[in-house]
């Protein structure tokens, strides 16, 4: 158990900072660059992250991973949540990962995002658990 | 919700639940399957710490009660 | 700094999609480690170091069971036929401390592209378009904590972000996920055009 345990958190560092480098030499941490993809000046990132998507329907085709990626339901969170997402995302240039990158490359304005952004998290269960009672699609 | 329909929908947080692979698997705990998870599932103490947004330990049951904590003692390698 | 072309950007995402489900068993989604990352209970229940074996759980549960449940009723479900759908299980829940270690990681990897390869340094400059739209200075910074607060809440209760839903579950073409992605984009898309609107 230690030992596999050990393996997993080195597994999740090495990948945390392939994100993290990618993230950044991709351009998700520059408000230039993102906005460039949400007003259609530059198919750049739109590109990236189709071909991301792509890449990864054929490689979970190609492998046996059998159906252990859960399907989301469709109701009110995923949608009333993505939009909160979106217009929270076109708002600070960040999504979780790239507001942490955005870090990591010394832009310390992304403390003030990733203040938001715990908050936001924290500010969620106490909400739903108490005015909107959601199903939230995890029990762990 | 759907009790008066009669129409059963199943907890929506089944695929994340740590203790559902136990209940859907064996035939002895299918009981929990049947009265939480494909029933009133509202009821489930699991289901309402989660819409808290609380951990849910592995340990609590759907009735609320918990498994005692100190089951297993020994490393596993 | 010149970015990678669209392809190498492609590749490297996939790559450590494909890499989180292959290494850690489970989808990536940097939403649900921020939000596993700061659950006291999660860490709580890694201190504890349960180390229950499938049979050590198994046997807990059956005499758990027995306490709540009469006889007749346990007979009765093992008697009822199998559920026609029954919905495929995630990998065990990653510990505390991995969900940390990732995004740890995240930060490490974007410090090293930024000093070694944009020569970058810290800096409060938010960059021209920003600056255009929403301003610069402590107005920036609000809205920055503000967009973040969204970004939070939103990934949150929809149970995903751009990794999770937008690369993950896409990729699966899982509908909740497509409708998920389509949201935040298209939101995403609307307000940054009406942000210029505003502008003019």
């Amino acid at each position: 158990m230690k030992r596999s345990a050990r393996w997993r958190g080195g597994s999740a560092l090495v990948l945390g900072a392939l994100l993290g480098f990618s993230l950044s030499r991709i351009g998700f941490t520059s408000y230039d660059e993102l906005h460039k993809m949400f007003v259609f000046s530059d198919l750049r990132l739109v590109l990236v992250f189709a071909g991301a998507v792509g890449l990864s329907a054929i490689a979970y085709r190609l492998l046996p991973l059998g159906r252990a990626i859960p399907t989301r339901r469709i109701d009110r969170s995923t949608i009333v949540g993505s939009i909160l997402f979106g217009l929270g995302w076109a708002l600070s240039g960040a999504c979780p990962g790239a507001a942490l990158a955005q870090l990591g490359e010394g832009k310390l304005f992304a403390l003030f995002t990733l203040a938001g952004i715990v908050s936001g998290t924290l500010a969620y269960g106490p909400v739903n658990g108490r005015l909107l009672r959601w199903a939230t699609d995890s029990c762990g | 919700m759907a009790e008066a329909s009669g129409e059963r929908v199943p907890c929506p947080h089944m695929t994340s639940c740590e203790l559902f692979p136990a209940f859907s698997q064996n035939g002895f705990l299918r009981v929990w399957q049947i009265n939480y998870c494909e029933a009133d599932f509202a009821r489930c103490a699991r289901y309402q710490r989660s819409l808290r947004g609380e951990h849910v330990p592995l340990t609590l049951l759907p009735n609320g009660k918990e498994l005692p904590k100190g089951i297993a003692l020994q490393d596993r390698k | 700094m010149t970015f990678w072309p669209f392809w190498l950007g492609a590749i490297a995402l996939a790559s450590v999609a494909l890499g989180c489900l292959v290494l850690l068993r489970r989808p990536m989604g940097v939403s649900g480690n921020l939000a596993q990352a700061l659950d006291p209970g999660a860490r709580a229940a890694e201190l504890e170091e349960r180390t229950l074996t499938q049979e050590e759980l198994r046997f807990a549960l059956e005499q758990a069971t027995r306490d709540a449940f009469a006889d007749a009723e346990i007979r009765e479900a093992m008697n009822a036929a199998r559920p026609a759908k029954s919905q495929p299980a995630l990998g065990a829940p990653l510990g505390w401390s991995v969900n940390v270690l990732f995004l740890i990681g995240i930060v490490l990897g974007a410090a090293v592209s930024g000093i070694f390869l944009g020569g970058a340094s810290a800096t409060i400059d938010v960059g021209p378009t920003y600056r255009a739209l929403l301003g610069d200075g402590p107005r920036a910074w609000v809205m920055l904590f503000a967009g973040g607060t969204l970004v939070g809440f939103g990934t949150r209760m929809a149970a995903g972000c751009t990794s999770g839903h937008g690369l993950v579950g896409c990729g699966r073409f899982r509908p909740g996920s497509l409708v998920a992605t389509a949201c935040f984009f298209g939101v995403g898309i609307v307000l940054s055009f009406a942000l210029v609107w505003v502008r003019r």
